[in-house]
């Protein structure tokens, strides 16, 4: 007797849901779950949903792949997954080479400390009108913002090529700290450059916003580099 | 049940962030030892070296199936 054959999106309809057939699909077979009190409503374990390919999850399973065996084989899926994950694809020759140089963690460190810096003569220069404090904490800032490309755009690059480019709550604040402090060192800039005496006090805030916000940039990767 | 599926979305996010920041050091560790491999004075120390990085690679597909699975489930929660 020849064997039904499932495509995915047949497959996907056996769900095990409102009283549907439950089938799951390993290494290319499917099986019915239906019976199985481990499979009730068509859910195994709370993560397991019937209708799709298991083969990957099986591999890492705490049971043995053979537990399916104990299941009626009902038939055979076109174009099974691959039982094996995927090999990762190599990075593009920039993103090795800007890696195997550390070209994030040993750039980060220019526009981090210079920015700080700036923020402390800023807030001096505030404190006891020292007029040199307010011009080394310009410079600071410029050379800081001047210096910041290089670690924006390499740990774009780590982000996409050595974590995939995913979005978790650590890179999501990153890339968006990040953004801020372009933006604001731009105004900053701007407006001491361009600004008016009247509106010196907005250049003052910005400036002294500088410190808290690399401490966040700085604390941030260390979550990533030494994660806990 | 409401509260049941944000607690779950929360431990799937942590358990991502995990799994992704890992990523990363297991391929370090697989350059690290075929490296090592690669400059191994005898035949047993060359294996050794293999056999560990063999064992990275592993660690690896391992957590990209993690990931796999989670996103997956992320999927159908949110």
């Amino acid at each position: 007797m020849s064997e039904r054959n499932f495509t995915v999106e047949e497959l996907a309809q056996f769900d095990g849901k409102d009283g549907r057939p439950a089938y799951v699909a390993v290494n290319g077979i499917v099986y019915d779950a239906t019976q199985s009190k481990l499979w009730r409503s068509g859910t195994h374990v709370r993560v397991h949903q019937a209708g799709g390919d298991l083969t990957t999850a099986l591999q890492l399973a705490p049971h043995p792949a053979d537990r399916m065996d104990r299941l009626p084989r009902v038939g055979v899926l076109s174009a099974p997954a691959s039982a094996v994950v995927p090999e990762s694809s190599a990075p593009p020759w920039y993103a090795a080479l800007l890696y195997k140089m550390h070209a994030h963690p040993a750039s980060v460190h220019f526009p981090i400390a210079l920015c700080a810096v700036a923020s402390l003569l800023q807030l001096a220069a505030l404190v006891v009108h020292c007029k040199t404090c307010e011009t080394v904490a310009l410079w600071n800032l410029v050379l800081g913002l001047a210096s910041s490309p290089l670690p924006i755009v390499s740990g774009l690059i780590d982000w996409k090529f050595q974590f995939d480019g995913r979005a978790t709550p650590l890179f999501v604040w990153k890339i968006a700290l990040s953004g801020v402090f372009v933006v604001v060192g731009a105004a900053a800039l701007s407006l001491r450059f361009f600004g008016g005496e009247e509106i010196g006090f907005l250049y003052d805030i910005l400036v002294l916003t500088f410190a808290p916000m690399v401490l966040g940039l700085g604390f941030i990767g260390g979550r990533i580099t030494f994660p806990t | 049940m409401a509260k049941d599926k944000k607690e779950r979305i929360k431990e799937i996010k942590a358990v991502l962030e995990v799994a992704v920041l890992a990523m990363p050091k297991e391929r370090s560790s697989q350059e690290f030892y075929r490296n090592a491999s690669r400059k191994a004075p005898g035949e047993l120390s060359r294996r050794i070296f293999e056999e560990l990085a063999a064992q990275e690679e592993q660690h690896e597909a391992k957590l990209k199936a993690i990931i796999q699975i989670l996103e997956a489930e992320l999927k159908t929660l949110e």
